[in-house]
């Protein structure tokens, strides 16, 4: 991934991409691990080899491999903006085909904002701080700034690669135009009213859910998945909410130990006892330290806080799905109710029939479709959190141990030197 | 020249009337009478006259001279000091504004100057700042660095009074008990204060005379703060010439190093802020996870999420040990040196008090003399008789000015070195301390996730 901001940020992004290679790597593994069955299929690949991040916009090079026919070469690439994303995303929920499909989440838009001002803040406050500790804070809100990034373009990926292995949305015409067509798509944001009219579209919805979901289902099947889900969502969305504030706080601790280092550093040059050299050792244990627990931080708001975001809009994507399909059953209902006027008036009888066969079909195809989605989606779910949970336990281990033999190294000079 | 037995029997005799003092007064806690500190084994004399004796009754070898003096001093420093001060059981006693807080003090010791080698007292907030008035008030002004005691606080008081069981005012009171411990030891370290008979009482008398003077808003405490500000303003028009440069470089150190202590202790203060809030935020999570595993269908899954709950409940219980420790080891200590820096530099400004009486002495002297001058080129017998013998006065007050200015000089030397040792001591102990402290969450850390791997993997 290279990374080349605006004026101001350029090299000094460079240095930091080159702070912990493994980083890259293990993001990779993470997210994409969301998804495990992700994994190498000849036929269609897709990946994000690179992306450019300019004053307020990212490029991705979306880059495909593929043995399939329907595409001109083997191998392309294409740049990409979060807008076209968003556009194919909005096109297979508008699309009535998959209706009975869960629909890969979008990605979120990049948001670099909070990010840019506390850089832009630094830059302010330089003059009232020593240059030791602007240099620390610089390096430090750079690292922050690289990691959103490296994050935004893993989110996008996964986008990606679930459309590539869904057996059914891989084929898909707009998907393949967005991996291909190396053009811009002139896919402009929605504007104003349509923004308005995906605001209504959505409070429709979600009455409708409420007066849908008061219907008991006959089937056991979508009962309980519609209780779990409902429930499972929730929860969720709690755990990630709680989880982002634990990483948060842990990386506050963090920078505080970043502060006293500094502090301690400046009380071993400036002691005029033999204090210094005990100072100056400790100083620098908090600088070491200091790197291991934003690690720390930085490892569970990957394997944990990222773990929960996805499974929180994947299980709204299964939310999405059932309640297409009890909106199909109620439209199958409304069909049957009208075909029986129909036949007690005898008039339009076929036209209803025809209609009723048509809701019926729909209701069946989509139950069928939505009964293997969401055991699908149970699979991947219960291997992602394996795959994560256990990363996490040992990345944990490994800061710990990490840490551990840091300070005990200290000690032993500190004590072996009193 | 005196013997040191006759020299101890006048320093018993003061030290009985001093108890009798208290003996008879306490019962009606009459204030008025005992309350004044008793009188302080000079210090200007070698009071370690009186070493500590450690196994015999029996006096150990005179020393009168400065040099030996300084040695019994080191020596005592050492391990030769054996005294040990607790502050536990804090209890609360009366009921509404009028309750305070009595804890105990235990004191145990081997050094024979205490009647037993074993035994407590209980004290209120105020008998220590009585105690720290007291001492200031004989030894500061002649450059002894007189620990300060705990700050007074009326928000954290009054909750206590008011009844309020919360953990902030056990937190409050744990506070106050370990600064108490703390200021105490400190005290007891200083081998001159340890020697003074209000010391040796505040440990061991079962009543002290309460001190009232010791309230903020009474008309002590006012007058007390009038006198700062006069000093601050008298400190501001002293303009020393300062011969010895120890002293100025010495100034300026302490002043840097204030500033640097108060910059880390903003930082550990924050640091000890944070890890509430991350305590605080992992049990949130912790309970959100057991949820989440409660609705999860698959089975094996479910099973994990709760572990995970468990873990995370575990980690928020270390991080709250370890906010405990971020405070009371690296937090307090840092508070702690900025107030006793504050009293170094209170001893350096007496110093430029001391040398101020003797210039004005001299000034003076200077115009007696010029008196004297005056009044034999007019010739007047008895005015000439009058003004010798007030340039006599006066000259008797140069020769104490600069002796009393050369005494506190050096005893600020001393003074300041013993300081620095102490602080490089506790410094080393107490960060040694601390790290050890963080050894142990990360060894914690590790055991709990140790466990937990096993059962992630088992998600099948």
């Amino acid at each position: 991934v290279r990374a080349c901001a605006g004026p101001g940020l350029g090299a000094a992004m460079m240095e930091g991409l080159d702070d912990g290679p493994d980083f890259l790597s293990e993001e990779d593994r993470g997210l994409k691990a969301i998804n495990v069955d992700l994994q190498s299929d000849a036929a269609l690949q897709v990946d994000i080899s690179d992306a450019l991040s300019e004053r307020d916009k990212v490029k991705f090079t979306v880059h495909t491999k593929s043995s399939l026919p329907n595409f001109k070469q083997n191998e392309f690439s294409v740049v990409r903006q979060h807008e076209e994303f968003i556009w194919l995303h909005d096109s297979f929920i508008e699309n009535e085909d998959y209706a009975g499909y869960i629909i890969p989440p979008a990605p979120p838009r990049p948001d670099f904002d909070a990010s840019r001002e506390k850089l832009q803040k630094l830059g302010e406050g330089e003059g009232s701080m020593t240059k030791e500790e602007f240099t620390k804070m610089k390096q430090e809100l750079e690292a922050e700034y690289l990691a959103i990034f490296k994050k935004t373009v893993a989110m996008h990926e996964v986008f990606l690669c679930r459309v590539a292995a869904h057996p059914i949305l891989r084929k898909d015409l707009n998907f393949h135009v967005f991996l291909e067509y190396n053009q811009d798509l002139s896919v402009r944001g929605k504007n104003k009213k349509e923004k308005l009219e995906d605001f209504f579209k959505n409070m429709v919805k979600s009455a409708d859910g409420v007066i849908v979901s008061g219907v008991k289902d006959v089937d056991d099947f979508f009962e309980h998945e519609r209780t779990f889900l409902l429930e499972y969502h929730n929860r969720v969305k709690d755990a990630s909410a709680k989880s982002d504030r634990m990483t948060r706080s842990h990386k506050s601790a963090a920078d505080d130990y970043n502060r006293i280092g500094s502090s301690l550093y400046a009380l071993g040059t400036q002691d005029s006892t033999d204090i210094c050299k005990f100072f100056l050792k400790v100083s620098e244990l908090f600088d070491k330290t200091r790197k291991i627990e934003a690690r720390v931080s930085a490892d569970e708001d990957l394997k944990l806080s990222d773990l929960l975001k996805y499974y929180l809009r994947e299980s709204q994507a299964a939310k999405d799905l059932l309640y297409r399909r009890s909106r199909s059953l109620v439209d199958y209902e409304n069909a049957n109710k009208a075909l029986d006027k129909a036949r007690a008036k005898n008039k339009d009888v076929l036209q209803a029939e025809t209609s009723q066969q048509l809701c019926c079909q729909k209701f069946e195809k989509i139950s069928e479709s939505a009964k293997q989605e969401l055991i699908d989606f149970k699979t991947r779910r219960v291997a992602a959190f394996r795959k994560n949970l256990v990363e996490l336990a040992e990345l944990e281990l490994k800061h710990a141990k990490g840490n551990l033999q840091l300070l005990q190294n200290c000690l032993a000079v500190l004590n072996g030197d009193t | 020249m005196m013997t040191e037995k006759i020299f101890l029997q006048i320093i018993n005799s003061l030290r009985a009337e001093a108890t009798e003092e208290v003996s008879l007064d306490s019962p009606e806690r009459e204030p008025i009478l005992s309350s004044e500190p008793s009188p302080a084994v000079t210090p200007v004399t070698p009071t370690t006259l009186i070493a500590p004796r450690i196994e015999s009754k029996s006096l150990s070898a005179p020393v009168i001279f400065d040099r030996s003096r300084e040695e019994i001093e080191e020596e005592a420093n050492g391990d030769v000091f054996d005294i040990e001060i607790g502050v536990s059981d804090p209890e609360k006693v009366g009921d509404g504004m009028n309750a305070y807080m009595a804890y105990r003090v235990t004191t145990k010791t081997s050094l024979s100057m205490f009647s037993k080698s074993e035994f407590s007292v209980k004290r209120r907030f105020s008998d220590f700042l009585g105690l720290h008035s007291k001492l200031a008030s004989k030894y500061l002004h002649v450059g002894y660095i007189v620990p300060p005691a705990p700050e007074k606080s009326i928000v954290g008081m009054t909750k206590v009074k008011v009844g309020k069981e919360d953990s902030s005012s056990t937190e409050f009171v744990e506070k106050r008990r370990a600064a108490l411990e703390r200021y105490l030891q400190r005290t007891v370290k200083h081998p001159t204060l340890l020697q003074d008979p209000d010391l040796r009482q505040f440990l061991e008398s079962s009543e002290l005379p309460r001190a009232v003077n010791t309230q903020a808003l009474s008309g002590a405490g006012i007058l007390r703060m009038v006198n700062k500000a006069a000093d601050a303003v008298n400190k501001m028009t002293i303009k020393m010439n300062e011969s010895d440069a120890w002293f100025e470089e010495k100034q300026q150190q302490f002043e840097n190093l204030d500033q640097q202590l108060r910059k880390l202790h903003a930082s550990v203060e924050a640091l000890v802020c944070h890890r509430k809030e991350l305590s605080a935020n992992t049990a949130a999570f912790a309970k959100s996870a057991a949820m989440l595993g409660n609705s999860e269908d698959h089975t094996a899954l479910s099973r994990a999420l709760s572990q995970l709950a468990e873990v995370e409940e575990k980690i928020d219980q270390l991080h709250q040990e370890q906010a405990f420790a971020d405070f009371y080891m690296f937090s307090e200590l840092l508070s702690d040196y900025i107030r006793l820096i504050a009293a170094v530099k209170g001893v350096f400004d007496h110093r430029m008090k001391c040398w101020q009486k003797w210039e004005d002495a001299q000034i003076t002297l200077l115009k007696k003399r010029e008196t004297e001058a005056k009044m034999m080129v007019a010739n007047k017998p008895d005015k000439i008789q009058q003004a010798k013998n007030e340039i006599r006065e006066w000259e008797a007050k140069v020769q104490q000015g600069e002796r009393d200015f050369e005494q506190i000089s050096k005893t600020i030397r001393k003074e300041v070195g013993r300081f620095e040792k102490e602080r490089v001591k506790d410094f080393k102990t107490v960060i040694i301390k601390y790290l050890e402290s963080l050894v142990q969450t990360q060894q914690q850390l590790i055991k709990y996730w140790e466990a937990f791997l096993p059962e992630a993997k088992a998600i099948a």
